[in-house]
Parts: structure tokens; sequence; C-alpha cells
């Protein structure tokens, strides 16, 4: 596989003849980090399939208008990001209506019905544990604990100071431990 | 904790998936192609609509500049008006029109159908005017 930088990419994306090329090579490059943020929001892998073809969609329509103020990746990702988040929202609305039905109870379901997973019974339960956070909460948690990535990094992508990232990350873990523990006794 | 990603995906589904989401792409952009169809039609429309929207207010125009210029109650208006002003003796024009009204409908009421018909035959009234008037 050819590695072109993002610039390069962005660069043959803007040309109409290498446009469909450019765009094949950014899938290859991203995809997989694009589909796991997906994942970790969605639960199921169907759910995020429909969800990440969509959020390509997106960014096929949009990479044409995109400038370098922040980075192809973190742009992506909020796109990505914000597609799943919708899609809860709208699973939510179809189930329950316009009652307040909660969402844990839909990614609970879909977690223990899910052919796609393929953790032991701690991990089931420390899942388990994650999708019952709230939505800022579980994301942050999932983005810092499994991506490990940055709090600057994550800041970007959600848009959100680092020290209320990081008050995020305390409560969620805290919730988590509480949970497990709850589960043992 | 463990750390490992619980969560697998189908096998070789990313190998697969740029081309999927490529086809998706393709298909999003075709369901568009029909509604682009649509808009320019209307764009293409469009002038002969507001050609076709200015005839007909053309048309409309010219209708009521002609039934107020021909119209036989703008005539008796006009007559009346010059008999008001013509008479200084009248103490006000609500009285010489109630006077006419009255006179008017007087008339109107003793007269039988033979009379009217012989009205209509003895005149000189353009039908023509009248139809185009109604």
């Amino acid at each position: 596989m050819i590695n072109k930088s993002d610039d390069d990419i962005l660069e043959m994306f803007r040309d109409e003849t290498t446009k469909e090329e450019a765009f094949g090579l950014l899938l290859k490059k991203y995809q997989e980090r694009l589909y796991w943020q997906i994942r970790k929001v969605v639960i199921s892998h169907d759910d995020t399939d429909d969800v990440l073809q969509n959020a390509c969609v997106k960014i096929w329509k949009g990479l044409g208008n995109f400038h370098s103020k922040s980075q192809l990746f973190t742009w992506m990702y909020r796109i990505a990001t914000n597609e799943a988040l919708s899609f809860l929202k709208e699973k939510q609305r179809k189930h329950f209506g316009v009652g307040n039905g909660e969402i844990e109870e839909l990614l609970l379901a879909s977690l223990e019905s899910d052919p796609y997973f393929d953790g032991d019974a701690a991990q089931l339960e420390l899942q388990k544990a994650i999708v019952q956070l709230p939505e800022k909460q579980r994301l942050v948690f999932n983005m810092k604990y499994f991506d490990e990535m940055k709090y600057e990094e994550i800041s970007r992508i959600l848009q959100t100071s680092v020290g209320a990232l990081k008050a995020s990350y305390h409560h969620a873990v805290k919730k988590i431990e509480n949970f497990l523990v709850s589960k043992e006794v | 904790m463990k750390k490992d990603n619980p969560y697998k995906v189908p096998e070789n589904y990313f190998d697969n998936l740029g081309a999927q989401i490529q086809e998706k792409i393709k298909q999003e952009e075709n369901q568009f192609e029909p509604i682009e169809e649509k808009k320019s039609l209307i764009v293409q429309l469009k002038p002969y609509m507001w050609m076709a929207a200015s005839v007909f207010v053309l048309v409309f125009a010219a209708r009521i500049i002609l039934s107020v210029s021909i119209s036989p109650e703008y005539k008796i208006a006009s007559f009346g008006n010059e008999e008001i002003q013509a008479n200084a003796n009248i103490d006000s024009v609500e009285a010489v029109t109630n006077d006419m009204d009255a006179q008017f409908f007087d008339d109107l009421f003793d007269a039988t159908s033979d009379d009217i018909i012989d009205y209509l035959s003895d005149s000189d009234i353009d039908t023509d005017i009248l139809l185009a008037n109604l």
C-alpha cells in the first residue's frame, strides 16, 4: 500500500481525475479506526456497518470543502462520532417514541445478541458497565482507556475542554468500579 | 481489567469495506440525479411560466380598463354627477340620488313585460357591449 500523506490525498481528491482513487486511499488508511470508534458507540456490528457507510458518504461530500484548520483525521473522527450518536438517538426514538426510554437497555440488548462479541465473562461485565455510563463519559472512557488517545486529541474531536474530559474520565472509572464491585458481592 | 478489544468483525470485512463504501457513494449520487432533472425541467419552463403569467395579467388589466370605460353604470354615474353640478338649488347630493333611485324603481315596478320588450327593441342598445360586460 502506498503511504501518502493526508495533504497528498487531499490534493488528489480535489482533482476530478484522481478523486475516487484518493478517497480509496483515505478509506484504506482510516477505515479501521473509524469503524472501531463507531462500534464502541453503537455496539452491534451490523449497526456499525450502516453508520460507517453513512459517515463515509458525508466525508466524501464534505472533503472538497475541508480546510486544514484541524487535522483531517480529527475531522473524520468527529463526523463518525456524530453519526454514531445520531444513530443511537434515532434508534432510541424508534423504540420508545417520545418517551424517555433508556438507551442503555438497547445497548445491553445489542451487546448480548451480537454474534461478533468474543470476550470472556469479565470482558462482558466490563462492557455492560461501560454501556451504562452517560454518553459523554462512555465516549471519553473508550477513547482514553481502549484507544489510548491523549486528552488533547480527544478534546479536539469532542470539542470539550481537557479539564472537563479528565473529570468525565474520573467519574466513568469510579462508576465502572462500583458496578463491577456490586456484581462481585 | 483486561484491555483487549472483545469485539470482532466478520472475516475479511475490512478487505471489502472500501469497495462497499464507494459503491454506496455511487448509489447515493445516482439517487440525486432524477431530482436534479426535475429541478432543471422547472428551470427550463420558468421563462414560459413568466410569459403565461404576464399575458394573463395583461388580459385581466385590459378587461378591467375596458369595462370601466364602457360600463353603463359608469355612464349613469357620470350623468348623475353632471346633473348635480348643474342644479344649484338641490340641498344635498344624497337627496338627488335618493330621488333618482325612487323614480327609477317606481317606473320599473309599473312596467309590464311587453313594455320592457318594446323598450329593448326600440332602444339602440349594443348587445355585444352588454354581453362583454357581464
